[in-house]
């Protein structure tokens, strides 16, 4: 059975991912992604001083905190909403779950004692599974807002149907096939992260299927560090910023004209978008890309400083006005507090 | 040199924003009566029946528009008219610029979505929502908003996106009965048909096009289209949605609502003259917005 599956792809070929950063302002690292029709928003915020009296359930309280929040606003398939708003309906619950699981083994922790870190993920759309795209988006994005990182963490799913096994399948095949598994892998110290399977195994080889599911981890993390050293170029010769559209495994031609014919959409977007389009992708492109980034991210490998202390460097060389002690120690505390 | 900047921003701002007002300029390079295009995609989710999102600088607000039956009570009063309900969720990002409190973020919120369904009840032809044939049913179309990011200006790109959100949203021409309980769904619930051929469905009225400009005030300067950074150190702000007919052409707004408030660092009491000129400044903007949006979005309608 050698047919081509809905979208053409091969059975080992992921969805193209499209990966942007600096989506949201106000936070200190933000990326969307999409993958396929799956589109989802992430922003980090922090390392923020941690509070004291919240952390009881986490072990250590003096330790660095992970705070994840998914938020699924648009879910089609979702029964009655109960009264919607302020609960966490189970499924967000399981997913910033997963999220947290996933991501925490990548961070490094030692740098960064009693501070907190918030993970906020919106997913707009779904369209097989919704944690993939967000892990992709969440190590991204600490990337880029400089958070120390062990490495970098992707996430591959590999569902079995009828002997073959197909790589990072759609919400239609995943409900079509026998057994499903799925992998949080860190491909610079090779080690997994998070694994989940269900299903139906007797007939399916489980190391066969976890090994495709890594093969296709391993291609999204070449290809999501190949577009941070882009990134990370680019932003030290301070021009504007656009994440380089990326691939897992070579995709279907249709796809790539839309992602470059986005990126052009670029100077005249104004123009464009008022016109109603036809194709959700494109517009959701052209729409991020005219963020105008305010700060340059510079991608650099080394650890990073928390963004109080590059301040106060600043403060001790800058020339303060002749005001009291006080009122500087005011300043300061009120600085601080951000 | 521009961390020194920055750092300057943050422990003065007031001083900061005054070096650019006495200039007659902002911090984003703006004119003070300049505000922000508003940029509005349709349909950027499939899944949806209806959803836009609108841009307005850095503040983005993704609208998703549904539609359910609502059961009219079944005496023919007057008020036979469907509804439209709106929910606002801002997530993390309105926590991190004011004081930290919860409570009064969740009233903003609140107060802002309140607004919007004000607004959108009253430009909606709400009768057109009124389903003919049996009696007593009426359609109800929820309308849910997801702010990805936020710069000030949040009632201005919720209200856009409402807007384009409702004119992408084609209501089912037929309603099906389905009777006999399956899958928990109680035996006389309506089931909706999005069946094209059967009969065609309909865009969503309007009788009004709103569009909103809201404008800050700091000392004796108007800014049109505050930023959070600004919106923060205003004196008080006055925000107004004012609605076109639908028909194009122009002609005079109707102010659909006004909303003037006073909070934050530098509170200050408003006078009824400085509020007209903030109705004027507010009127020219909201119309330049109006003339663009009327392009995509209520003409297809």
């Amino acid at each position: 059975m050698d047919r081509c599956r809905g979208d053409g792809r091969g059975p080992a070929e992921c969805r193209p991912c499209f990966l942007r950063t600096g989506v949201v302002s106000g936070a200190t690292g933000s990326a969307y992604g999409e993958c396929g029709k799956t589109r989802v928003v992430l922003s980090v915020f922090g390392p923020r001083p941690r509070d004291k009296n919240t952390g009881s359930d986490s072990g250590d309280p003096h330790g660095m905190q992970l705070d994840c929040h998914v938020h699924v606003p648009f879910d089609s398939r979702g029964g009655e909403d109960d009264g919607g708003g302020e609960g966490m309906t189970e499924a967000e619950t399981r997913l910033a779950r997963q999220l947290e699981q996933s991501i925490l083994p990548s961070i490094r922790q030692e740098g960064l004692a009693k501070t907190c870190v918030e993970i906020h993920c919106t997913v707009l759309e779904s369209d097989g599974s919704e944690v993939g795209p967000a892990i992709v988006c969440a190590s991204f994005a600490l990337a880029s807002s400089r958070v120390p990182l062990y490495g970098l963490v992707t996430y591959c799913t590999a569902s079995a149907t009828g002997g073959r096994v197909l790589l990072d399948p759609t919400r239609s095949e995943l409900e079509a096939s026998e057994a499903v598994i799925s992998a949080a892998y860190m491909a610079s110290r090779d080690q997994v992260t998070f694994i989940e399977a269900a299903g139906d195994w007797s007939v399916h080889s489980f190391k066969d299927c976890l090994d495709t599911c890594l093969d296709g981890c391993k291609a999204m993390c070449e290809a999501l560090r190949g577009s941070l050293f882009e990134l990370g170029r680019k932003g030290e010769s301070r021009k504007a910023e656009q994440a380089e559209p990326m691939d897992a495994v070579p995709s279907s031609p249709e796809s790539w004209s839309e992602e470059g014919g986005a990126e052009e959409e670029l100077s005249d977007c104004s123009d464009a978008a008022l016109a109603p389009q036809e194709e959700g992708f494109e517009e959701f492109h052209s729409v991020m890309e005219e963020e105008p980034r305010h700060d340059p991210v510079t991608m650099e490998g080394r650890s990073s400083e928390p963004e109080e202390s590059s301040v106060t460097k600043k403060l001790e060389s800058m020339v303060v006005a002749n005001e009291g002690a006080e009122d500087l120690d005011a300043e300061l505390d009120a600085l601080l507090d951000m | 040199m521009e961390k020194e900047s920055q750092a300057f921003e943050k422990l003065y701002p007031q001083e900061f924003l005054q070096r650019f007002l006495a200039k007659g300029l902002r911090p984003d390079g703006r004119g003070l009566t300049s505000a922000r295009d508003v940029t509005v995609h349709v349909s950027p989710i499939s899944g949806s029946p209806g959803s836009a999102i609108a841009k307005v600088g850095n503040t983005t607000v993704v609208t998703s528009a549904e539609v359910s039956l609502l059961d009219l009570g079944g005496d023919e009063g007057d008020d036979d008219e469907g509804r439209v309900s709106h929910a606002l969720d801002v997530g993390p990002l309105g926590a991190t610029h004011n004081d930290g409190s919860v409570a009064k973020t969740r009233q903003q919120v609140a107060s802002v979505s309140g607004r919007v369904q004000g607004v959108l009840s009253r430009c909606v032809d709400l009768r057109s929502l009124k389903l003919e044939g049996e009696g007593g049913k009426a359609w109800l179309v929820g309308l849910k908003s997801v702010c990805l990011s936020l710069d000030g200006g949040l009632f201005d790109a919720a209200l856009a996106s409402c807007v384009a959100a409702l004119s992408s949203l084609r209501l089912p021409g037929e309603v099906r009965e389905v009777v006999g309980g399956g899958e928990g769904r109680e035996s006389s619930e309506a089931v909706v048909a999005m069946e094209e051929d059967r009969a065609p469905s309909r865009p969503v009225d309007f009788l009004l096009i709103p569009a909103a400009t809201a404008v800050s005030i700091h000392g004796d300067r108007l800014l049109a289209d505050p930023t959070a950074f600004e919106e923060a150190l205003a004196g008080a702000e006055v925000s107004a949605a004012w609605g076109w007919a639908p028909s194009g052409g122009g002609g005079d707004p109707e102010l659909v609502s006004l909303e003037v408030r006073s909070e934050g660092h530098g509170r200050a009491t408003v006078d009824a003259d400085v509020v007209h000129r903030c109705l004027a400044v507010s009127r020219r903007r909201s119309e330049a917005r109006w003339k663009g949006r009327c392009l995509g979005g209520a003409e297809r309608a």
